[in-house]
């Protein structure tokens, strides 16, 4: 977790220079593709290698980010010639809740047992967004293990509507033996 | 039978009715690396200093180490069921431990859970296990003696109710013992115990546990355990868990007593904690807040005053020292927070006299307002008597033969005195029964009786005292004082059994 708060720092950087140029939503696109593309097997070894030189690995980002946005090619030679590529998806992320939190919206990642209808997804954010009041956008996933209910992330925090865990704690309290 | 089984399944309908009310809202993050009992977790933003997490296995966790994105936490029990991104809960509380007189008879381990097999503890309350120790205008003097039942600190080094007497010395040379002593002294008195086991071997605690029992003090006595084999963190928050039981007491209004047995092993535990928590180590390896950790442990004892219910809590912390040396990071810390020390010493131990206790080197900075008129009456002349034979036995060891006559008298009185205050182990000695042979030996009435009988003399003494002059016995117990009818009285006895003897 020690590059959690340098991958933050470039986020900062990034995220200050495209708020300059307003081009904040842009950019995380950018900043997704540049993480794929590195993320690539082939590259992605090719970049580790030790044996290849800086120059080199330098010339080949820069044909991989070939006609992207200038500012985010940059950002990732950078990273290479200090040899952290591996940073990018960690400053993408960290990018993104920048990105969220100066536009007033939260990621919420919703897991349910089985498919959430859109009608019912729309009654899901319009509630969590006058909970946390700020615009929510829905990250949806499915786990049957959950039973039933929802159980929703909020960053550090969980709203743990499922039933499997109603059914952990109403097992603990009766192994506890304090039900009254 | 069938009303418990109709009450259960009542109460389970209700549940089961009530099933799906609530959804909480916690606060969560991941872990992100285990071992060693120390957990590195992502997440966890608001979580608070010393707050207590849970783990999906069901250990619980305590945040220590607060930084930007992560968290250190210790794990309070085994870390073998914690895996790399499990979710953590914060609970949104601190560690507390179950408090009052259920607790009596009982041993726990620092969280408060029985393992002694006896069932549920059941109390009525629950207190916070760090807590800040009572400041200035709580506190009156302490002036109320705790009665060890031991000669030689009851008459030297007195301990009083609210008093942090450290008990210092080598492995094996009856540090324990003196505070089991201690303890068992305490038998239908008015002082509860709390012996808190740190580090220690399981078979030691189960025999003083056994010991205890034997002899009736397990009554009026709470074990508080985190052995050898248990995590560094229990071991870490055992003497805050004891010393919050100890303080619900006092809180009462009652007198406490509370034995750390030992903070030797606690600085380890701590350490072993900080070292994996990446803190940097200072002198010995030791963290910089080693001596916070005891400071604010011990500062906990107090003596409250009347408007805060006049309870207290005595401390008797105990220390381990390698080959006698005090001079050790961890012993001069806990000396100079203490109210005074009792020195044990191998050399007096193997040359049989016990408790080891050196009279030269223990203090109680506390003195004389925390013992009885009565103890005090006599012993006062008892530690120059003895300071005066130690002088003079270095002196003497060249040969005996071509001293003066008051010298040698002097030295007579010395070694009756030192065979006086041998003590066996578990036979706590009562008020009336120390005063009794104190009195007698300062006066003189033992300088004719030959050194290796004097404790049998004792022993008939008491004897014939507690048949023939049971109201003078009776008298010193209750008003533990004793007047000149009294000790005239005490001293026809002394004379009419000497005639026996």
């Amino acid at each position: 977790m020690a590059k959690a708060p340098t991958a933050k720092r470039y986020a900062q950087a990034l995220f200050a220079i495209a708020g300059e140029q307003s081009k904040g939503e842009a950019w995380l696109d950018e900043l997704g593709y540049a993480r794929d593309a590195l993320s690539e097997p082939t590259v992605h070894l090719y970049l580790s290698t030790p044996r290849v030189p800086i120059e080199d690995k330098q010339n080949a980002v820069t044909q991989l980010m070939e006609g992207r946005e200038p500012i985010v090619a940059n950002l990732v030679g950078l990273l290479v010639s200090r040899q952290s590529s591996s940073l990018l998806g960690a400053i993408a992320v960290a990018y993104g809740e920048l990105l969220n939190e100066s536009l007033g919206r939260v990621q919420a990642a919703v897991t349910t047992a089985s498919w959430m209808s859109s009608e019912q997804q729309g009654r899901l954010r319009e509630t969590l967004g006058k909970m946390l009041s700020k615009e929510v956008v829905l990250e949806v996933s499915e786990d049957p293990e959950i039973i039933g209910g929802a159980l929703v992330r909020v960053g550090d925090q969980v709203i743990d509507g499922s039933v499997r865990s109603r059914l952990v704690a109403l097992r603990q309290r009766l192994e506890r033996g304090s039900l009254a | 039978m069938t009303t418990r089984g109709q009450d259960i399944a009542s109460v389970l309908k209700r549940q089961i009715e009530e099933f799906g009310g609530e959804t909480t809202l916690t606060e969560v993050g991941t872990v992100v690396e285990v071992g060693d009992g120390i957990a590195q977790i992502h997440g966890l933003g608001k979580v608070g200093y010393g707050e207590l997490l849970s783990f999906p296995s069901g250990v619980s966790g305590l945040a220590l180490n607060l930084e930007e994105d992560a968290v250190g936490a210790a794990i309070m029990g085994p870390d073998t069921g914690v895996k790399e991104g499990d979710l953590v809960k914060a609970t949104g509380e601190v560690a507390r431990v179950p408090v009052g007189s259920a607790l009596l008879g009982r041993v726990v381990d620092p969280l408060g859970a029985p393992v002694d097999g006896k069932g549920p503890v059941k109390t009525d309350g629950t207190r916070e296990i760090e807590v800040v120790a009572p400041n200035v205008a709580a506190r009156k003097a302490v002036n109320t003696p705790v009665q060890t039942g031991i000669k030689s600190i009851d008459g030297m080094i007195p301990i009083g109710r609210g008093q942090r007497e450290l008990i210092i010395g080598d492995r094996f040379t009856g540090k324990t013992a003196i505070a089991i002593d201690t303890i068992i002294n305490q038998k239908g008195q008015d002082l509860i115990c709390i012996y808190v086991a740190i580090g220690q071997k399981q078979s030691k605690v189960a025999s003083i546990q056994a010991t205890l029992e034997e002899h009736g003090a397990m009554e009026h006595t709470v074990i508080v355990t985190a052995n050898a084999s248990d995590p560094a963190p229990m071991q870490y928050l055992a003497p805050y868990a004891g010393c919050a039981i100890g303080e619900a007491f006092m809180a009462e209004g009652k007198d406490a007593l509370i034995v750390y047995d030992d903070l030797t092993k606690h600085a380890w535990a701590y350490r072993q904690m900080s070292l994996l928590l990446k803190r940097p180590p200072g002198r010995e390896a030791y963290p910089g807040d080693v001596f916070y950790l005891h400071s604010r442990l011990l500062e906990r004892a107090a003596r409250l005053d009347d408007e805060h219910g006049g309870g207290s809590l005595t401390a008797l912390p105990i220390i381990e020292t390698q080959a006698g040396d005090v001079s050790g990071y961890i012993p001069t810390n806990v000396i100079s927070i203490t109210d005074g020390q009792i020195y044990l010493e191998t050399d007096l131990f193997n040359s049989g006299i016990r408790p080891a206790v050196n009279a030269g080197l223990s203090v109680s900075r506390v003195g004389s307002a925390a013992q009885t008129r009565a103890v005090k009456k006599v012993a006062g002349r008892l530690r120059l008597e003895l300071a005066a034979y130690a002088a003079l036995a270095s002196f003497a060891q060249f040969g005996a033969s071509d001293l003066d006559a008051a010298t040698r008298a002097q030295l007579e009185r010395g070694q009756r005195l030192t065979e006086l205050l041998k003590q066996p182990q578990y036979k706590p000695n009562s008020l009336a029964h120390e005063v009794c042979a104190i009195y007698a030996a300062v006066n003189g009435f033992m300088d004719d009786v030959p050194v290796d009988r004097v404790r049998e003399f004792e022993e008939r003494l008491i004897g014939y005292l507690e048949t023939s002059k049971a109201e003078v016995m009776k008298t010193i117990e209750d008003t533990k004082d004793y007047d000149e009818a009294t000790e005239a009285s005490l001293k026809e006895g002394i004379t009419a059994f000497k005639a026996t003897f």
